[in-house]
C-alpha cells in the first residue's frame, strides 16, 4: 500500500532546533502533516488524542525518555503497531538492543542526513 | 606560685595546645581523605576535556559545512533557474542537516556542567572541612541508576559509539 504522505506524523525532541530539521526534511520529502513534542509525556497525550501514522523520538527527554514513551506505546492496546523511528546521540549497542526489544522499528543516530531519514521512513513505511 | 611551678603549668597549657592542634590536623586529614575521589580525577575530568575537544570539532565541522553550502548558493548560475532552484534546495538541506550539531553539542555541555557541579560540590566539602567544621555531612552513596538511566549517556565520544550502517545491520 502506497505510503499516504498526509499521514500526521509526530516528532519529539527536546531541542527545538532538532524538531525544527526533522520538520523540514520530512516536508521536503513531501509530507504534510507534522506534529511535535518536546517530551515523552507530551508526545503521549497527543497520541492519545490523535490517530497518528508515526513516531519519530529523540531518547533523552524528560519528563519521560523516548525509551520510556516507546515502552507505554507497546504496552497500550491502541498504539502498539505505531510505527515509531529512534533518532538519538545515544549511540551505544546496548542503547540499540534495548530499543530493539521494547519494539522501535528503526533507529537513528545523530546527527544523521536526510538521505539516511529517507531511507529508514522507507524501510518502516514502504516506498513513497 | 613558684617560678617551676609556672613553667610546669606553661609546659602543661603548651602541651595541650599541641594535642588539640594535632587532633585538629588528624581530624582534617581523616575529612579529606573521606572527600578524595579518584573517580573525578579518572573518569569526570578526562571525560569533561574529552567532550570540550569534541564540541570545538563539531562547532567547526558544522560552521565549515554551513559556509560550504551558502558559498556553493553564491556561485549559482541563475541563468538555468530550475537547476538553480533545485541547487538551492539542496544546499538547504545540507545547511539543516549541518544545524543538527546544536543538539548534540548541548547534550555534551549538559555532561560537561554536571562534572562542573561534581568539582564545586567537592570544593565545598573542603570548605567545610577546613573551616573546623568537622561536621562534613557523610557521603551520599551515589544511587544506583536505574536500568532505564544506565541508558542515557548522551553522545558517545569518537570511537566509542556504534555508526549507523551497524545499527542497519541490527535492523536488516
Amino acid at each position: 500500500m502506497a505510503v499516504q504522505m498526509n499521514m500526521p506524523i509526530l516528532i519529539v525532541d527536546d531541542y527545538r532546533t532538532m524538531l525544527r530539521i526533522v520538520r523540514n526534511l520530512l516536508s521536503k520529502l513531501g509530507f504534510t502533516d507534522i506534529d511535535e513534542a518536546a517530551d515523552g509525556e507530551t508526545a503521549l497525550a497527543m497520541l492519545k488524542s490523535r490517530e497518528y501514522g508515526l513516531v519519530i523520538s529523540d531518547w533523552n527527554m524528560q519528563p519521560m525518555t523516548g525509551f520510556e514513551l516507546l515502552k507505554v506505546v507497546r504496552a497500550d492496546a491502541v498504539l502498539k503497531t505505531m510505527p515509531f523511528i529512534m533518532v538519538t546521540a545515544e549511540s551505544k549497542v546496548e542503547n540499540v538492543q534495548a530499543a530493539r526489544q521494547a519494539g522501535v522499528n528503526n533507529y537513528i543516530i545523530k546527527p544523521f542526513s536526510a538521505a539516511v531519514l529517507k531511507a529508514k521512513l522507507k524501510a518502516v513505511l514502504g516506498e513513497f | 606560685m613558684s617560678s617551676n611551678e609556672e613553667n610546669s603549668a606553661r609546659i602543661k597549657k603548651l602541651t595541650q595546645e599541641c594535642v588539640d592542634i594535632v587532633r585538629t590536623i588528624l581530624v582534617a586529614r581523616r575529612e579529606m581523605g573521606r572527600l578524595h575521589d579518584p573517580e573525578l580525577r579518572q573518569v569526570h575530568l578526562p571525560r569533561a576535556s574529552e567532550e570540550i575537544g569534541a564540541i570545538l570539532t563539531m562547532t567547526e565541522s558544522a560552521t565549515n559545512d554551513i559556509m560550504l553550502a551558502a558559498e556553493d548558493m553564491m556561485a549559482l548560475d541563475l541563468s538555468e533557474p530550475d537547476f538553480a532552484a533545485e541547487q538551492v534546495n539542496n544546499a538547504c538541506m545540507r545547511i539543516f542537516e549541518a544545524c543538527s550539531f546544536q543538539d548534540i553539542t548541548g547534550q555534551r555541555i549538559a555532561n560537561v556542567l554536571k562534572t562542573l557541579q561534581l568539582v564545586e560540590s567537592k570544593i565545598e566539602e573542603l570548605e567545610n572541612a577546613f573551616s573546623g567544621a568537622a561536621s562534613v555531612e557523610p557521603e551520599v552513596v551515589a544511587e544506583k541508576p536505574h536500568s532505564d538511566a544506565a541508558l542515557l549517556n548522551g553522545p558517545a565520544l569518537e570511537g566509542e559509539g556504534i555508526e549507523q550502517d551497524f545499527v542497519d545491520q541490527l535492523f536488516a
